[in-house]
């Protein structure tokens, strides 16, 4: 559990409540709910979280996989340099921003969203030593904390799909040069099996360019 | 070049039929449930309340019954792959379908994202509505104790709203954690998540126990629309002034007496009040099925895996990659087939899928595993395994076999590449640690051939390393020499790779590989994948390309994260 990075979630979150704030403000705004203009603060705010949320951060480990066009919107957003680098200031900047819109029905469920992604957004700040020792039933608890609800069990068994063969894509470097195998049988695997056996049957299907 | 219309029949048709069904369906429950509802006499006073609000939320609230009972079902694993086994399903064509379960789990994922986001507004609009549009004619009838009361109480205070709320609480928690992003770069977040799936459902079937949109029952006696004789009599109206007050439009013409107006028009006379009655739930009947399924299915996996395996051997390959060779206690699969690990003394919670390369036989009851080294809970299972010092060397650490933690395996689960022996040809395409599936192919070739339908097998496999090839070099070269003594040279026809830095090479080739290497006629060829995208892309593409001999590329794969 230690090496999972927070921050990486609460940005898909982030970016979430963002759309969830501008649905509930036009929903506010169209159907005229009173206090509307509520609801017309939740649009602004839910397209600032957006803009704000739109470039996935660079990963600790491993390579990034950056979000169409994103290039455009981290130019602004390295602008504020440490406002916007540091995830405290935008972990308190995001529950700044999610309670005014608690005041009107159409737009609880943004600020909840947002409120839970700011949380989300500190957690990935505590050192992942401290993360570590979190017994597994702490874990459970501390997601479920976030459901304002009686907790039921939840499944021990984890499953993780597993490839290594992703990995394939990153492709070795020039100039490395390839150990030559110890094992001859590798070797008669490749010769044989590269080249054709002289004594191959002559059939299209065996023939090998 | 063009798509080869029954290449692309034979892959993509059944797919995009089921597709077609599925959304036809939803289509049509969408609409019936709006139209109920928009014009249903049961609800006409309803709908004056709330107007267009309760419709949309109904309507779409049929679509999530639906989705909610059919996502479940492609999460059934043991069941799947007791399906592709036996010959319940004997069609290939259905068979195939299976491999695309995970897609549809998905594709229902999205569709209750979706109409969650419709439910969740219309229903806010009726929170509204319950509070501005308060009914004093019919106070059974209204969610809010009084008018103009405050619509976010209704949303707290009720079974309804207050479990509504935490459903999209945790649906916003697994729908964040669910994008690819996130399930390639942290998996764990994604399976933890997940598993909040169960705390969904129990508030699901309380959500819908609220009762607080109810229908009329007694229609017969009270037709909506109809005039309450009770109310004119106690204003001391009469009745033409009734209708002069209620219908500006003039008698009209062939009534002399306004008596015969009323007797001979559509206005109806209520009988008596109207009774208001809640809907019963019909999520129940919709989920408890599949949800029934789903936890039978979880217990049989517990208690199958319950007992542990004993682990024989433990041999160190090249390339960080390890084998375990392992017997278990009435243990079947075919060859193909998955299982997943679970080793409490590494993580307490962690299972992880691998492909088995060796499967247990009538005659030996040996299976294994080829496991590549590359996240923490592989690297921490290796060096419980295998001593820091031997792991650079192949060894048979007998002395060891003591000190092996407890090991304990789900499944086996099935996979697209169990098909491969029911062709008459097919093409295997490995990438890299990508050759596990295939490995326990050949596995099976070489322990007999007889049996199954398979007469020619082209295997190809691409490595970054030559090293890697040393993974089942042994097994490749034992395969060749008995097909050689058998008198069958041209049974597997094996090509070997090594991707370069500008590229892998298999793309050139394939292009001739598809346009020579078959046999011609209108044969039916089965491509298997088991690689990065890339590589399975091209192939997918090149499956569905016409070829000068008709011959027909089915295409199978089976989809990691």
């Amino acid at each position: 559990m230690g090496q999972i990075e927070w921050a990486m979630w609460a940005n898909e979150q982030a970016l979430a409540s963002g759309l969830i704030l501008i649905t509930g403000g036009i929903v506010a705004t169209a159907g005229r709910f009173t206090q509307w203009y509520f609801g017309a603060y939740s649009i602004v705010a839910g397209v600032f979280v957006c803009l704000l949320e739109y470039p996935r951060g660079k990963r600790k480990k491993g390579s990034t996989m950056e979000r169409w066009g994103q290039k455009y919107m981290t130019a602004v957003v390295k602008l504020f340099g440490p406002f916007t680098r540091n995830y405290y200031i935008r972990a308190v900047l995001h529950l700044l921003l999610s309670v005014p819109a608690g005041f009107l029905l159409a737009t609880i469920l943004g600020t909840a969203c947002l409120a839970i992604a700011s949380g989300i957004y500190l957690l990935s700040q505590v050192p992942p030593a401290h993360r570590g020792n979190c017994r597994p039933l702490a874990v459970r608890l501390l997601v479920c904390v976030h459901v304002k609800c009686a907790v039921l069990s939840v499944y021990a068994f984890h499953v993780r799909k597993w490839s290594s063969v992703s990995r394939l894509t990153d492709l070795p470097p020039a100039g490395l040069s390839f150990r030559t195998p110890s094992c001859c049988q590798t070797l008669m695997a490749v010769a044989l099996f590269s080249r054709g056996h002289p004594h191959a049957p002559c059939l299209p299907a065996a023939t090998h360019s | 070049m063009a798509v080869s219309w029954r290449s692309w029949l034979a892959n993509e048709g059944v797919k995009h039929l089921c597709l077609f069904i599925w959304l036809s369906m939803n289509v049509l429950l969408f609409w019936k449930t709006f139209l109920l509802y928009n014009q249903g006499p049961e609800y006409h006073y309803l709908h004056q309340m709330l107007g267009l609000g309760l419709c949309l939320s109904r309507a779409s609230a049929s679509v999530l019954n639906l989705n909610c009972s059919l996502i479940l079902l492609p999460m059934c694993r043991t069941l799947l792959a007791y399906l592709r086994g036996s010959q319940k399903v004997p069609s290939r064509r259905t068979r195939r379908l299976l491999d695309k379960s995970r897609t549809f789990h998905i594709t229902c994922g999205v569709t209750i994202c979706i109409f969650s986001g419709v439910h969740v507004a219309a229903h806010l609009v009726n929170a509204l509505n319950f509070s501005v549009n308060y009914s004093e004619d019919f106070v059974e009838l209204n969610a809010a104790r009084y008018r103009d009361e405050d619509p976010r109480k209704l949303l707290f205070t009720t079974v309804p709203g207050l479990t509504g709320v935490c459903m999209v609480v945790v649906l916003f928690l697994m729908i964040t954690a669910s994008t690819y992003a996130i399930r390639v770069s942290n998996y764990d977040i994604f399976w933890y998540t997940h598993n909040l799936f169960f705390v969904f459902y129990m508030l699901l079937t309380l959500h819908v126990s609220g009762g607080l949109l109810k229908y009329q029952t007694n229609l017969d006696t009270h037709p909506p629309g109809c005039i309450s004789l009770n109310r004119t009599s106690s204003q001391n109206i009469s009745l033409p002034e009734y209708f002069s007050e209620h219908f500006h439009e003039p008698f009209p013409e062939g009534f002399s007496k306004p008596e015969e107006f009323t007797q001979n028009t559509f206005v109806k006379i209520c009988m008596e009040e109207p009774r208001f009655q809640a809907n019963f739930p019909q999520t129940w009947l919709w989920i408890s099925g599949p949800l029934c399924l789903y936890c039978a299915e979880r217990l049989y996996r517990y208690i199958r895996s319950n007992k542990p395996v004993t682990i024989i051997s433990v041999i160190s390959h090249p390339s960080d990659v390890m084998e375990i060779r392992m017997v278990k206690e009435n243990f079947k699969a075919r060859p193909g087939q998955y299982i997943t690990l679970h080793c409490p003394s590494v993580s307490a919670l962690e299972n992880h899928p691998f492909t088995l390369t060796m499967c247990p036989t009538e005659t030996k009851a040996t299976f294994g595993v080829h496991l590549k080294i590359v996240g923490d809970w592989t690297e921490r299972f290796r060096d419980l395994l295998l001593p820091p010092s031997s792991q650079d060397s192949e060894i048979l650490p007998f002395i060891q076999s003591r000190n092996y933690p407890k090991l304990y395996i789900d499944g086996p689960f099935g996979s697209p590449f169990e098909e491969s022996l029911n062709y008459e040809v097919s093409l295997c395409v490995a990438g890299g640690i990508g050759v596990t599936p295939f490995a326990s192919i050949l596995n099976t070739l070489l322990d007999d051939w007889k049996p199954y339908k398979l007469r020619r097998l082209y295997f190809i496999w691409v490595c970054r390393d030559i090293q890697s090839f040393r993974w089942f070099a042994d097994l490749l070269c034992m395969l060749h020499n008995k097909f050689w003594q058998e008198n069958r040279p041209d049974y597997v026809n094996i090509q070997l790779y090594l991707s370069q830095t500008d590229g892998i090479q298999v793309c050139e080739n394939s292009c001739r590989w598809f346009e020579q290497k078959f046999p011609r006629g209108k044969k039916t060829v089965g491509v298997f994948c088991c690689g990065p995208n890339s590589l399975s892309k091209t192939l997918h593409k090149l499956s569905n390309q016409i070829n000068s001999y008709g011959t027909r590329f089915e295409y199978n794969k089976e989809s990691f994260s």
